[in-house]
């Protein structure tokens, strides 16, 4: 019975292949770009924290010389030798690009990153004749030496053990030690033990961290949407194939098979097809992931997990995570239609009569709980807080989106077709209403497809945007440099005033502002400031009102923590208040910051110094040389922030390039799901139109007609989902965003996108129309008029 | 006593209240015998058939087939009856669209475990369907697909067939060989065919003809 | 967790330089370019207590059962290794000797152990013979001779401080020093200091602890000390009440009965050596460590001596999990003899 029962059902799938097909590969999609999208997170991820731990940049704390050239090895030896663990490392330019010396036995990632897992590849780490480089940077590289190819080292960075390094430059000193997080029970203070060294914590540097977590977890939203819309798919399919099956299930039962059993054989076949589809798109995420990530070879031997014994327990984990999501969202698309089923009485006689009543009503239904949905997102967006909320918002939206979509498509063509001149468009208006009920899950899932990827469009470019123009902001000047004594301080200013190189002095302090922890900054006010500097509010007068201690310039992470918005008065010393005059977009940064002049600064801290200064110049090179030579500043106290700017670009944009290759996918998939939804739909349709051909409308008008039906349509959920994208975008930016990590990202607009992903949909409907049209201008009048020989 | 029908009533609600569709049928049909079923559209006829058939129960009374009360028996149960011991020819064939002609003859003597090849085959052939075994039933006329299903229910060989109209959708000449043959078949299998039909001259061919009219047989 | 992510491939990389690496550690590899020990060896002290650069591979190796003052009793590991990728010192980071120590505290509930890495050449660790120190960062293993020695060692959750006072003579091993490890002539020169009364103060999450106890410490240096075959030890020291000590351990070989040897040593520093086959060992009990099983009691015998002892790990969960993974605790001993020792067992996969 089962072999049998099995077999009428799956015969359905046989004989109507598209809907099969449309099931499996929605579902395999949807699992696809979540597991993809996990993949290239969790590589991504790794990548950068191999990169941050190269350049012992953000990650860890460092020890650099306060004065002179370089860290003698007897500090090195000193400082471990009194128990503290540190690495050596020693950078410097060379060929163009920064050659950096590790010491493989006390770094605790740079093992890792430059060996392959193989005893050999570890012993090319300590081999003093071997250079290590990503490919590019291999490739740039007009060194006759061995290079190995890591692809997980930062671009421009070239790697070798400290000791071919020291060989290749002459040199015999480091240039910081990196502090390893595991620090032993004791140790002597630095201050006993290497008094010309200072510890830079790790806070103290640009830390990309907080904006790459902020990235990844919209790009797990962005992953989470598109396997909702993937659902949202195999939800329309699946309720297709079981609305065509009631016959056959009523037909079952009444040919002697018990309803427990159908429903169980009901469920096997759903829990068959989600494994398939799962583990199809399990493989395809990792294809996916492996050919978006540069490193194509390490991610499939995470899928097959080939030789590399540790990573067996990930392979599991994400087959697990991958078939996991597909059985539950199977689960999720087809419970419904199960529990109908087994809800079915077995006689039912005129059931499809009373439909386009009770159609009617679902849509008014589901058009009051969506426009409910909308308002509690709404109400949540501004009175909620958590990151719960903001996720419920977002569910709130879109949902509530395409629930509205079927009363509001009604609503238009009503008013379309009571506008109709012809007694042929108001036929055409009314067929169309009348074809909504069939065609609403379909709409609805081009409206989430479509949204999702207007949102998802927005919020990756103004992601970029902001990121690229906060770099701008805040590694304008060509050179950074630090020093440590009050001579020095004014020995450089006098320097560079005398050459007129615009120098940006930075009087720093950590310290607490409107109780939140916080960076007092004394700033003398240049051009570069008015320029680069963003204001998310307040004017151009905002930086006269700084230059002339009458105001003060803050962060956003400030200003939102503490509430704190233009014109209110800040306090930043004792008995010392100014008003904010501007709010300072301030990305990758934990704590508030507030800048003022450096008058005011002074007045509030008398014994501070300037110890950092940005330096503007247009030959760094020269700039350095003849800070060395005239001013005895080591290298390691001047910092090539173009350089930073460059390799975070870099990582940030093989980033970007994966997200806008998943944008282009996640298109495909909604016009493949389009596609095959509007064929399946197309099929049922034989019987409505028969009457029309009957009543005089040409097999070719017929088809012209079904073909401007569907761009209509797509035109109406087009227009629908311009505003729901656009909302979903501004929920991930400010509302998520600000939940997460405490700052909104300014949200731009892209019209051009957006018109050119409504092209794309009317274009894949007109596609989706196209076949069916053809089908039916191509039909026999035979099969029409069987309509009527078939009629019940 | 292959079926039994006592006392039974059934009502069905409607926009004025219910209505009494049956009110108080009896009816005892023995192995071997052919009944037919008469009465005015929306008399009952169909739904004296679907009870005995266990796809619906009474609202009082009792429905024995085969000497199983249907009021005792829960869903599998009743389905298990339907599978071996009834066969239902429905007005509507209730085919299955997704599978072969051929497929849809055998899948209920499959299912009830009783399939033979050679009689399906020489059914098939009494029925003028050899040339189609292997279309979908989209492809067949409505009186080829009648067939079709008369041919699934003679195929299991069951104790007691109940058909509706079965010769509804064929022209009168084919409607005589149908029904030739299914009454051969019928008194071949000593199997019992209670049948509904409008048609004076079908019900003429049955061994008893019932009336059903305001819900009592006469 | 950092940590121990990278520690790993260092291991290999340890491993790494011995071309065609087998069995643990690397310690069946090639000896070619490396002097190798011969029999018959003439130590000459304090200066073979030092390094041995021109061999590929040797340790300090100090083990101690300690108990504080209310019977509890704690082992202690500090061992200092020295491997070679060349034959040969050079200046600074260029230099082919590569450093590394383990320190273990075992208490009955808990195993605590850390590691260190260093490069020769730099002065962040080695061994100087007179006065003796041996270190490898702030760790070290130092005094004024062989004799009188403090031992000190640190992780982030442990630490150790202990002083050390020998109250017998050095033990050779094998043929006066040179112990053989294969029929095939793998050997190395191994001698001991088993007769250390220690005491000192182990830093426990709980707070200070004040300890005293019984020191053992093991010198031995080779170029190849384990044959192809050879995949692991199982080394025991045992300290018996009556003041008599036994050192034995046996190379498990594939395909064949392992390798064994023995010292028999009796109070007042005299020995006796037994060839293989004389010491016998064998595993009661297996305990599931890092997804593996590692005999954790063992029957152990030296008929020869009478003894025939069942020996129990302290805390059966004294599990290295370090770069390279192994075993190393404290035992206690029943049977025809009592006392305590240590327990060593390596190559388990």
């Amino acid at each position: 019975m089962t072999r049998l029962g099995l077999l009428a059902l799956l015969s359905h799938w046989r004989r109507n292949w598209l809907q099969a097909l449309t099931v499996i590969a929605g579902l395999a999609l949807a699992t696809a770009l979540w597991s993809g999208v996990q993949a290239i997170n969790a590589e991504a991820k790794a990548s950068y924290a191999a990169a941050s731990a190269t350049l012992g940049d953000g990650q860890f704390d460092m020890l650099m010389p306060r004065d002179g050239d370089g860290i003698a090895i007897s500090d090195y030896i000193a400082l471990r030798r009194a128990g503290w663990q540190v690495s050596p490392v020693l950078e410097a330019p060379w060929q163009g690009m920064t050659l950096v010396g590790v010491d493989p036995l006390t770094s605790p990632s740079v093992a890792l990153l430059m060996g392959d897992g193989t005893s050999q590849g570890l012993a090319d780490v300590l081999n003093q004749a071997i250079l290590f480089a990503n490919r590019d940077t291999a490739r740039a590289l007009a060194s006759v030496d061995e290079v190995i190819i890591r692809d997980s080292i930062a671009p421009g960075l070239v790697l070798a053990d400290i000791a071919a390094v020291q060989y290749r430059l002459g040199r015999k000193d480091l240039s910081r030690l990196v502090v390893l997080p595991d620090q032993p029970l004791s140790r002597p203070s630095l201050e006993d033990i290497a008094p010309n060294l200072q510890l830079q914590a790790s806070t103290q540097r640009a830390d990309v961290g907080t904006l790459t977590d902020s990235f990844h977890l919209n790009l797990t939203a962005f992953g989470l949407l598109s396997f909702a819309v993937g659902l949202f798919i195999v939800h329309a399919a699946i309720g297709l194939a079981f609305e065509q099956r009631r016959a056959m299930v009523r037909t079952l039962r009444a040919l002697g098979m018990p309803l427990r059993a159908l429903v169980v054989l009901m469920m096997g076949e759903m829990l068959l097809l989600a494994v398939v589809s799962g583990a199809l798109g399990v493989a395809l995420g990792y294809l996916i992931a492996a050919s978006l990530l540069p490193d194509v070879a390490a991610t499939l031997r995470g899928l097959y997990g080939a030789d590399v014994s540790n990573q067996l327990q990930m392979r599991a984990e994400w087959w697990a995570s991958g078939l996991g999501m597909a059985v539950l969202g199977t689960a999720v698309a087809s419970g419904l239609y199960l529990w109908q089923t087994a809800q079915m009485p077995l006689l039912n006689a005129a059931q499809s009569q009373a439909w386009g009543q009770s159609a009617r009503r679902l849509r008014l239904r589901q058009g009051a709980v969506g426009i409910g949905l909308l308002i509690v997102a709404l109400a949540l967006a501004v009175w909620g807080t958590g990151l719960v909320a903001a996720f419920a918002v977002l569910a709130g939206l879109l949902l509530g989106g395409a629930l509205v979509l079927p009363a509001a498509t009604d609503a238009v063509l009503r008013w379309l077709s009571d506008r109709a001149k012809t007694a042929s468009g108001q036929w055409f208006w009314a067929d169309t209403r009348g074809q909504l009920p069939g065609l609403s899950l379909a709409l609805m899932a081009l409206l989430l497809a479509l949204s999702a990827n207007i949102g998802v469009a927005t919020m990756v470019s103004s992601f970029r945007l902001t990121f690229v123009a906060f770099l701008d902001q805040r590694l304008a000047p060509e050179l950074y440099l630090r020093v440590d004594t009050i001579e020095k301080s004014a020995a450089l200013l006098t320097w560079t005033e005398a050459r007129g190189i615009e120098t940006l002095p930075l009087w720093a302090r950590e310290t607490v502002l409107a109780g939140q922890p916080s960076e007092l900054f004394g700033i003398r006010v240049a051009p570069t400031y008015r320029q680069n500097w963003t204001l998310l509010s307040g004017d151009g007068s905002a930086w006269d009102a700084v230059a002339a201690g009458q105001g003060t310039i803050v962060n956003e992470q400030l200003a939102r923590r503490a509430g704190l918005s233009l014109g209110e008065q800040l306090s930043v010393g004792p008995a010392t208040s100014v008003p904010i005059v501007g709010i300072v977009g301030d990305y990758g940064n934990p704590l508030g910051q507030a800048v003022i002049a450096e008058i005011l600064y002074a007045d509030i801290h008398p014994d501070d110094v300037a110890l950092q200064f940005g330096l503007r110049s247009n030959d760094v090179v020269e700039l350095r040389k003849s800070l060395r030579e005239d001013l005895g500043l080591s290298e390691s106290a001047m910092i090539n922030q173009d350089a930073l700017k460059a390799f975070s670009l870099s990582v940030f944009e093989r980033t970007f390039v994966v997200t806008a290759a998943l944008n282009v996918l996640t298109l495909t998939v909604a016009c493949f799901a389009l596609l095959m939804s509007l064929l399946t739909l197309s099929d049922q349709r034989l019987p409505q139109l028969a009457p029309a051909w009957a009543l005089g409308f040409t097999r070719k008008r017929l088809a012209a007609l079904e073909l401007v039906r569907a761009v209509a349509l797509a035109l109406v959920v087009s227009v629908l989902a311009v505003p729901v994208g656009l909302g979903l975008a501004w929920v991930l930016l400010s509302v998520v965003n600000a939940e997460a990590f405490g700052w909104r990202l300014p949200m731009f607009f892209f019209p051009g996108i957006y018109l050119r992903l409504v092209l794309l949909a009317l274009v894949a409907a007109a596609i989706a129309a196209a076949w069916p049209a053809w089908r039916l201008r191509r039909l026999p009048p035979i099969q029409l008029l069987r309509v009527f020989a078939n009629a019940r | 006593m292959v079926l039994e029908l006592t006392s039974v009533q059934k009502n069905y609600a409607s926009v004025d209240g219910d209505v009494q569709v049956l009110a108080g049928v009896d009816l005892s049909i023995n192995r071997g015998e052919t009944h037919a079923l008469t009465g005015e559209s929306g008399s009952g006829k169909s739904t004296l058939l679907h009870l005995a058939a266990g796809l619906d129960l009474p609202d009082a009374g009792e429905v024995m087939v085969a000497g199983q009360p249907m009021s005792k028996l829960d869903d599998a149960g009743r389905a298990g009856l339907r599978r071996r011991d009834v066969a239902v020819v429905f007005q509507q064939f209730n085919l299955i669209p997704t599978l072969s002609v051929q497929d849809n003859i055998a899948f209920q003597a499959r299912l009830a475990g009783v399939f033979e090849p050679t009689a399906v085959a020489s059914l098939s052939h009494a029925l003028g369907l050899e040339e189609h075994l292997d279309k979908y039933p989209e492809q067949l006329s409505g009186g080829q697909q009648q067939r079709v299903a008369i041919a699934r229910a003679l195929a299991v060989k069951p104790q007691l067939i109940l058909a509706d109209e079965p010769t509804g959708n064929l022209d009168e000449e084919t409607a005589d060989r149908v029904l030739d043959e299914m009454l051969r078949l019928v008194s071949e299998a000593r199997t019992t065919l209670l049948l509904v039909t409008h048609s004076p001259k079908v019900a003429a061919r049955m061994g008893r003809t019932w009336h059903l009219e305001r819900g009592h047989l006469s | 967790m950092l940590a121990k992510s990278y520690l790993t491939p260092l291991a290999l990389c340890l491993s790494a330089p011995f071309a065609g690496a087998q069995g643990f550690m690397g310690l069946a590899g090639d000896a070619e370019g490396f002097a190798v020990p011969t029999p018959n060896p003439t130590f000459s002290f304090p200066q073979d207590h030092g390094a041995h650069p021109d061999h590929r591979i040797e340790w300090w190796y100090l083990t101690a059962n300690l108990e504080a003052a209310d019977g509890t009793p704690y082992g202690l590991q500090w061992t200092l290794f020295r491997t070679a990728f060349a034959p040969e010192e050079a200046e600074e980071w260029a230099s082919p000797q590569v450093w590394f120590a383990h320190a273990a505290v075992t208490t009955p509930e808990t195993h605590f152990a850390t590691e260190r890495f260093a490069r020769g050449g730099i002065g962040q660790a080695g061994v100087i013979a007179d006065p003796f120190e041996a270190w490898i960062d702030e760790w070290s293993l130092a005094g004024p001779s062989f004799d009188s020695l403090r031992v000190a060692a640190q992780g982030s959750d442990f630490g150790f401080e202990m002083a050390l006072e020998a109250e017998g003579p050095l033990i050779f091993h094998g043929e006066q020093g040179y112990s053989e490890k294969s029929l095939e002539g793998q050997a190395s020169y191994y001698y001991s200091q088993p007769f250390f009364r220690i005491s000192g103060t182990l830093q426990l999450p709980e707070g200070p602890e004040h300890v005293t106890g019984h020191a053992w410490l093991d010198r031995e240096w080779s170029s190849q000390l384990l044959s192809d075959r050879q995949g692991g030890w199982d080394w025991f020291a045992l300290t018996f009440e009556s003041g008599q000590k036994l050192m034995g351990f046996q190379l498990r070989q594939a395909g064949d009965d392992p390798f064994t040897a023995a010292t028999w040593i009796e109070p007042d520093g005299s020995t006796e050596v037994y060839p293989t086959g004389a010491f016998e060992v064998a595993p009661l009990e297996l305990s599931e460590l890092a997804g593996r099983k590692v005999p954790t009691s063992w029957r152990v015998e030296l008929p020869d001596r009478g003894v025939d002892v069942r020996v129990d790990a302290i805390n059966p969960g004294s599990w290295m999990d370090l770069a390279i993974p192994y075993w190393e605790g404290p035992i206690r001993i029943g049977g025809s003899h009592s006392g305590t020792g240590y327990l060593e067992m390596t190559g388990y996969e």
